[in-house]
């Protein structure tokens, strides 16, 4: 890594100031959890389920 | 960090070379063709003059250090075939080469040692009365620490001999060889309980749609990080570790030196949380022995650390069960339970990588709104088709294999040889990390912003989500009865 590379991601870790989050990070952020807790739910009913069958 | 010449190949595919030219050699087995069966790795030891072995039997004549020196040709051979392809400086190349391959594989032996590595329920085994239990992964953190050592204490040495130092290719070629020892567990985890498989998916969900997410949004939000490190460390710090890091770093091309901190990050913490989580689980989690496994699986990082803990979870909870009730469970269903949920993690990491590509390279880094098939394969990292390519190979020619169990023997025996392969390029990967990365100024000044993300995410939710998550989908579920 060479030191001026270094310095530019010390600057970087350390700034205060950083690109604004985008409409569509907010919505993949929501739509990725939302999903996963849906898939969560399902998976568990079809665990339940099966688990009851068996 | 050495960055690779223009050229019409890149790390991703050498990677894919390198890794298929490994598998291939292995799969000559299925003839009764024993191509690689001299490559050795450290075993643990007490003593040292027994801590080698060839990976297989038809070479255990050789002398260990023939069989390093075995390993050493065949894999500067293979590297520096490739390697000329992007960088011409051969010469150079291979001096910093063997530096790296003697240094690794010193760390490696050395974290074999049984008083670093053996687990609990070895002690006996090895004749010993304590040990720090940190596995054989142990000589991981090691090279990390030496090649640290050595980047910041002497760093014109390390210019020197930095020039094979490549994390990315390394990994990179050990995640393509990965693919083929997952393919046999499959089909083994499989047949032996199949049960299991519909709670590991459910892993899947837990570890990107939710914990991504979650801990991307953190770092953004709360601490003001960019998208660049946001995603590689969301993927690091959720579930998955180095292996996530770089392939959705690549999807979103963060720079190789910002998916490399938050791997050594991963590494770190993957071993505080194998010190950590298998005694709280034997400590509150006896009664419920798969779900400890598969908490293992969902909350320590790594893949070695998760199945190592799971390993040593294994062990502690069979000896409490049978000390609070007499029982004995049989030994290695808790360390199936963590390696079933690691595999299908592992599994979504190509298609997470995928997802976020396509994102980045038409909602979020678009030059035009349209996107061009060409746009997302530019983005999509190449390693991920070598590891698929030789998962669903290995994966076939192993369940057309098992009515013969000669054949699958020799398979078996194939996967053990590549192994030594992928475990040397991990060593490897770590010793290079180290090497490259001048943390001391880092520590001081702007580290502690990534570890406190880290550790907020870590330790703030995502043990105790993925802990919900395992007692949701496998709270009530026994193993059989076995002998301790």
């Amino acid at each position: 890594m060479k030191s001026d590379e270094k310095e530019n991601l010390l600057k970087e870790l350390n700034s205060t100031t950083t690109d604004p989050i985008l409409p569509i990070e907010k919505k993949l952020v929501a739509f990725s959890v939302g999903l996963g807790l849906l898939f969560l739910f399902i998976f568990y009913i079809l665990n339940y389920v099966i688990l009851k069958q068996s | 960090m050495n960055e690779i010449k223009k050229s019409k190949w890149s790390e991703d595919w050498l990677s894919v070379f390198i890794g298929i030219v490994v598998v291939f050699l292995s799969l000559f087995n299925i003839f009764n063709i024993d191509f690689l069966g001299w490559a050795t790795e450290p075993d643990i030891w007490t003593d040292y003059t027994k801590a080698f072995h060839s990976a297989s039997p038809n070479y255990s004549y050789l002398s260990t250090p023939i069989s390093i020196l075995l390993t050493y040709i065949f894999t500067a051979s293979i590297f520096s075939l490739f390697i000329r392809l992007v960088q011409p400086d051969l010469k150079k190349f291979l001096i910093s080469y063997t530096f790296i391959f003697i240094a690794s594989y010193f760390c490696w032996f050395l974290g074999h040692y049984a008083y670093i590595a053996a687990t609990k329920d070895k002690l006996a085994t090895y004749n010993i009365p304590w040990s720090l239990s940190l596995t054989g992964e142990a000589g991981y953190i090691f090279a990390l620490v030496f090649g640290l050592i050595i980047s910041n204490f002497l760093p014109k040495f390390a210019d020197k001999v930095k020039e094979a130092a490549k994390p990315e290719l390394f990994i990179k070629s050990a995640i393509v060889i990965m693919g083929a020892t997952l393919a046999v567990k499959s089909a083994e985890s499989f047949q032996l309980a199949s049960i299991v498989i519909i709670r590991g998916a459910a892993a899947i969900l837990v570890a990107y749609l939710i914990f991504w997410s979650l801990v991307y949004w953190v770092a953004r939000r709360y601490f003001g990080f960019s998208r660049e490190w946001a995603v590689p460390l969301a993927a690091g710090v959720s579930i998955c570790g180095v292996s996530a890091a770089i392939a959705t770093g690549a999807a979103v091309r963060s720079r190789p030196t910002v998916v490399i901190m938050v791997s050594s990050l991963v590494v770190i913490f993957a071993v505080i949380e194998m010190l950590l989580l298998p005694f709280l689980a034997q400590q509150f989690m006896w009664n419920e022995p798969l779900v400890a496994g598969a908490w293992m699986g969902l909350a320590v990082k790594t893949d070695g650390g998760a199945i190592s803990s799971g390993a040593i979870t294994d062990a502690l909870i069979r000896a409490k069960k049978l000390e609070m009730d007499g029982v004995t469970y049989a030994e290695g269903w808790i360390t199936m339970a963590t390696s079933t949920v690691k595999m299908f993690i592992d599994m979504f990491i190509g298609i997470w990588a995928l997802i976020l590509a396509y994102i980045w390279s038409t909602k979020i880094d678009a030059t035009n709104k349209k996107m061009s098939f060409n746009d997302v394969w530019q983005r999509f990292p190449k390693f991920v088709l070598g590891y698929i390519l030789v998962f669903l190979i290995v994966l076939l020619i192993f369940l057309s294999s098992q009515t013969d169990g000669v054949l699958s023997n020799n398979l078996r025996l194939a996967n053990t040889e590549s192994n030594v392969f992928r475990g040397l390029f991990f060593v490897m990967t770590f010793f290079s990390i180290g090497l490259i990365t001048n943390f001391k100024k880092l520590v001081d000044e702007g580290l502690t912003k990534l570890i406190m993300v880290y550790v907020v995410s870590l330790f703030g939710f995502i043990i105790w989500i993925g802990l919900a998550i395992a007692w949701l989908f496998f709270n009530g579920i026994k193993p059989p009865m076995g002998n301790l």
